[in-house]
């Protein structure tokens, strides 16, 4: 959408955004590139010389910990956990957002202040009383019973981000199709969804993040190796009292990676703009 | 008639599932919690009803007070701090002002993607005396003791903490701004432009109010996580040495898990839910007076 | 999505039922092949831990029709989900328990089996006679603990020390006179870590209460018949200042790591090393086998005032125990699975990977390197004092004295200041004065 209208911005606002940027950069960088090469180095070396490029760099920690932690099968829960889940907060956010939103009825008001609630309602609050209820309806250890609190607790934020979006889309263009006798349900599907694309990239990035890198329902409400996810599996490697750096590194490093690739294929998502009009104020 | 009942039940389809689900998973756990919050209890056996002790005792906790005093900081920072500069990164990359944003966009966004777990790991490694940061100064500046001592001071030891915190959740404000700024039509900027206005003048008198109404969502957000914040802080420094770094959600984790405290766990994160409500209204009120909406 | 949201009305039902209530029954397997569950708080990638393999490997040899499901767990997540499963009364076969207030979540809601109906006088003398004191309030038994947990010992680097011309302290006096030496020439002289805050009452103070009161005041302390406000306990936190203002610990000791710690004295970058008895298996690993070979292990020097001398302080070691539900075949496998573990064959492979057990081995059998013999000596040598943490409310312990020594460390608080505040504490909520 770059018209040639649309100057560049000046020099100075240029330079302070490079020296922003760059400083972020330098903070992220500098870390990993740590991590990385650190996860070639043997454990005594990395406590030895912490600093020091890897002497004799080999993948050795990655097929330990890849064996040891059982990586393989905790990749894959990771996978099915948060795809379930981020794409059923997804649609199940969009809707509730428009239901509040779109429809100005008395209720909305009520919704969306319960929902604001939510955000306020740590993990740990909830945690013993939902496993005692987990185990009467007899959800524990299977997916459901992990998928169901991940989705719960992500709900609020994504109505939040839904709702603030949506506000956006003119009243105007719902009407028009009500006038034309469209269902509630296809006006959904067919304007609603596509009009959201950012937000839409924006609430499955957070979901996906924060699902990825849970920890404590996996691990309170799953007892079989089989049932879990990579956090869990990495903390392995962190016991107390003794820590195999090298292997947790690599294990970190594994984590990490996916998320990576999966932020390449979405980020396009979040920055694609619209047909001028469709969302002017 | 007829066509009100009928937007009234697709309101409710609309809005029932997500509901639903949400208030069985968190809202009655949250009323048991209200309800140990008035007694005393190991999580076994008798259970004792001491009125409003528990609360009592939380004013009078010194430990208390050191975490409450954590967590205003680190809301401040959230607000403040996280908020502005996520802003401000997402519109620099809005309009394109370095080159390969790409690629920086990716490098801001990766460390919210990386769990507090192994953030903690990697910051520990970095400010630990015998870690990355401390070598290095001592390197430069040649002093062999050189270790952080702002860590073991009362009044400062939550600055590093704050800091990572600072550079672990600014991507995530930039991020939803960054698809916000998506639905300002680029004629807006043009018109702007065309009439004079520098990018500050843009930034703060068009974009900002554009924005208004998603600061004040991201405010909310900032808010609640920061009186919950949890992981980060747990892994990093636990809350010590001495409670230094100590705020209300890892002391509720150690009274009620640690200690089987239940009654008195459970005030203080029925306490966190206080004070966060005590915020948004805070939140509300400044957006009302700045005619957010 | 409508299974989800069918599961969730499900959910919405259970919660506005009661929560506590009964649950299945964990008895009796039928014939042939029995199953065990197996919650295990040990971090399997430790190498701390690499004889276990090889113990399960045997136990599975002698006994084939036992087959055994593990779950894993290390630190405090372990607790964590303990906690849950103990709520809902359902608990594993098998799971590590430890002797005192930490896993009082499953003590005292009677979920572990007393094991004294098993314990015959022939089987408990092969044991040192420690490990049978009562660990319930009647007198039960829940674990055989298969080795003792002896929290202070001062490990020495004797080529730094003849580097440096320097002989190992009898006093701490000595020990601090060797300071300026020890620093001057770029070293630490007693590394030590105690960022995990555990660390200064469980490996330091608590030997000091005992060097400054013994077991005797310390007993009467528990009951309330003398105070921690009293002489000994007060002096002891002073030590611990001393040892700070000093320059005897590491700058930045309450930053430092366990692993940091003793990553430190392995790199022989610190003279001497204060840490627990356990600790001699991870040194082993990490340091260069020429290094490892002079190490020394000797007891904390004397402190000026103390009435006992050359003590220690120890707790047994935590060790896996029964479900108090198991019955018929079920319990015959768990007693098989526990006597085995902690029966001769079990623990001759523990010793062979360098802890010493309580079951009494002729250790001359054993090609044991010199750092382990000195350690056994050393042990056997001396009188115990308890550990705080495992006599004392783990609330007072871990909320208010753990962090409260860091307090002391820093200056922020006095010794005297903070003996006080922990008598408050014990006197208005320890169960040890309770009763």
């Amino acid at each position: 959408m770059e018209t040639p209208l649309l100057r560049k911005a000046p020099l100075n606002w240029r330079i302070a955004a490079y020296f922003l940027m760059v400083a972020f950069a330098v903070l992220t960088i500098f870390p990993l590139v740590w991590l990385g090469y650190s996860s070639l180095k043997p454990h005594a070396e990395i406590v030895l010389h912490p600093l020091r490029l890897p002497q004799h760099p080999s993948l050795n920690n990655y097929f330990r910990a890849w064996e040891l932690g059982n990586l393989g099968t905790a990749l894959l829960n990771s996978f099915i956990y948060t795809i379930v889940a981020t794409v059923a907060t997804l649609f199940l956010s969009l809707a509730a957002a428009f239901g509040i939103v779109k429809f100005h009825f008395k209720s909305s008001a009520f919704f969306t202040a319960a929902f604001a609630v939510g955000l306020m309602i740590t993990v740990h609050a909830v945690i013993i009383p939902l496993f005692l209820a987990e185990v009467k309806v007899g959800i524990i250890n299977r997916r459901i019973g992990v998928i169901l609190p991940y989705i719960a607790f992500d709900l609020p934020m994504s109505v939040m981000i839904a709702i603030s979006y949506i506000r956006g889309i003119p009243d105007a263009l719902i009407e028009s199709a009500e006038m034309d006798g469209a269902k509630y349900r296809h006006i959904f599907w067919a304007m609603i969804v596509p009009l959201s694309t950012p937000v839409i990239a924006t609430m499955v990035i957070l979901s996906f993040l924060r699902h990825w890198n849970e920890f404590l329902f996996v691990f309170i409400f799953t007892t079989k190796a089989s049932m879990k996810s990579l956090p869990v599996a990495i903390t392995l490697f962190a016991g107390r009292n003794n820590i195999e750096y090298g292997m947790q590194y690599a294990a970190l490093v594994i984590g990490i990676i996916p998320m990576i690739i999966f932020y390449f294929f979405f980020h396009a998502q979040l920055i694609k703009g619209f047909g001028e009009g469709a969302l002017k104020e | 008639m007829k066509y009100q009942l009928s937007r009234k039940i697709s309101h409710y389809c609309f809005i029932l599932p997500a509901f639903l689900i949400f208030i069985s998973v968190m809202i009655f756990p949250v009323f048991f919690s209200f309800v140990l919050g008035f007694t005393q209890w190991k999580g076994y056996g008798e259970m004792r009803f001491v009125g409003f002790d528990n609360y009592i005792r939380m004013f009078q906790d010194p430990v208390f007070h050191i975490a409450l005093r954590n967590n205003i900081l680190i809301v401040l920072i959230s607000v403040f701090g996280q908020i502005p500069l996520g802003m401000l990164l997402a519109y620099m990359l809005h309009r394109k002002m370095v080159k390969k944003s790409n690629v920086f966009e990716v490098l801001i966004f990766l460390p919210i993607t990386i769990s507090s777990v192994i953030i903690a790991q990697l910051w520990n490694r970095m400010f630990s005396p015998v870690g990355i940061l401390p070598a290095l100064v001592r390197t430069i500046t040649g002093n062999k003791d050189y270790i952080i001592t702002i860590v073991e001071n009362k009044d400062l030891a939550i600055i590093p903490i704050m800091f990572v915190l600072l550079w672990q959740h600014t991507s995530l404000y930039m991020v939803i701004f960054l698809a916000n700024l998506q639905r300002i039509p680029n004629s807006f900027i043009e018109a702007a432009q065309l009439e004079g206005a520098g990018e500050g003048t843009i930034f703060l008198k068009i974009i900002m109010p554009i924005l208004g109404y998603v600061i004040f969502i991201n405010s909310i957000l900032a808010i609640a996580g920061s009186f919950k914040s949890f992981d980060l802080i747990y892994s990093m420094s636990g809350g010590g040495p001495a409670h230094y770094t100590e705020v209300i959600a890892v002391y509720m984790y150690n009274t009620t898990f640690v200690h089987q405290n239940y009654g008195y766990g459970s005030a203080l994160s029925i306490i966190i839910i206080g004070f966060i409500v005590l915020s948004l209204l805070l939140t509300r009120g400044v957006s009302k007076i700045f005619k957010v909406e | 999505m409508r299974k989800l949201v069918l599961v969730a009305a499900l959910l919405l039902t259970a919660m506005t039922m009661a929560f506590a209530g009964p649950s299945k029954d964990t008895s009796g397997a039928t014939s042939g092949a029995v199953t065990l569950t197996v919650y295990h708080q040990i971090d399997l990638a430790s190498p701390q831990y690499e004889y276990w393999p090889v113990t399960l490997a045997a136990f599975a040899e002698k006994y084939p029709d036992i087959k055994l499901d593990f779950e894993y767990v290390s630190g405090e997540q372990f607790h964590d989900k303990f906690q849950a499963m103990a709520a809902t009364g359902d608990i594993p076969d098998i799971f590590t328990t430890y002797v005192g207030s930490r896993s009082s979540y499953i003590l005292d809601r009677g979920l572990v089996k007393d094991l004294r109906p098993y314990l015959t006088d022939s089987f408990k003398a092969n044991y040192t006679p420690a490990i049978w004191g009562p660990q319930g309030p009647n007198g039960e038994i829940y674990i055989i603990s298969p080795n003792m947990a002896v929290c202070t010992v001062v490990y020495v680097n004797t080529k730094l020390q003849k580097e440096l011309g320097l002989t190992t302290p009898k006093t701490l006096d000595e020990m601090i006179a060797q300071v300026p030496a020890i620093r001057a020439a770029g070293y630490t002289p007693l590394m030590f870590a105690n960022k995990g805050v555990w660390q200064a009452q469980s490996l330091l103070l608590s030997m000091l209460v005992d060097r400054m009161g013994g077991t005797a005041w310390f007993d009467k302390a528990r009951a309330g018949t003398a105070k921690f406000t009293d002489k000994p306990f007060v002096d002891a936190l002073a030590v611990i200042k001393r040892m700070v203002d000093t320059q005897l610990f590491p700058a930045g000791v309450n930053q430092l790591e366990g692993p940091e710690g003793w990553g430190d004295f392995v790199q022989g970058k610190s003279v001497y090393l204060l840490d627990a008895g356990w600790r001699v298996g991870a040194l082993k690993g990490a340091a260069a086998p020429a290094d490892y070979a002079q190490y020394e292990a000797i007891a904390f020097p004397e402190v000026p005032g103390e009435v006992v001398h050359g003590s220690s302080a120890a707790t047994l070691g935590e060790a896996l125990a029964m479900n108090a539900k198991l019955t018929g075949a079920k319990a015959d496998a768990a007693w098989k699975f526990l006597s085995f573990i902690y029966g001769q064959e079990g623990l001759d492979i523990l010793m062979k990977y360098g802890t010493v057990p309580t079951y009494k081995l002729d250790y001359s059998k054993y090609d044991l390197d010199s750092l382990n013999r000195q350690y056994i000596q050393l042990t056997n040598s001396q009188t115990m004092g308890y550990v705080i943490d495992a006599v004392m409310d783990g609330e007072g312990v871990n909320n208010l004295l753990n962090p409260g020594i860091q307090a002391v460390m820093m200056g922020s608080k006095t010794p005297a200041q903070l003996a006080a505040e922990y008598e408050a504490w014990v006197a208005a909520n320890d169960s040890n004065r309770k009763k």
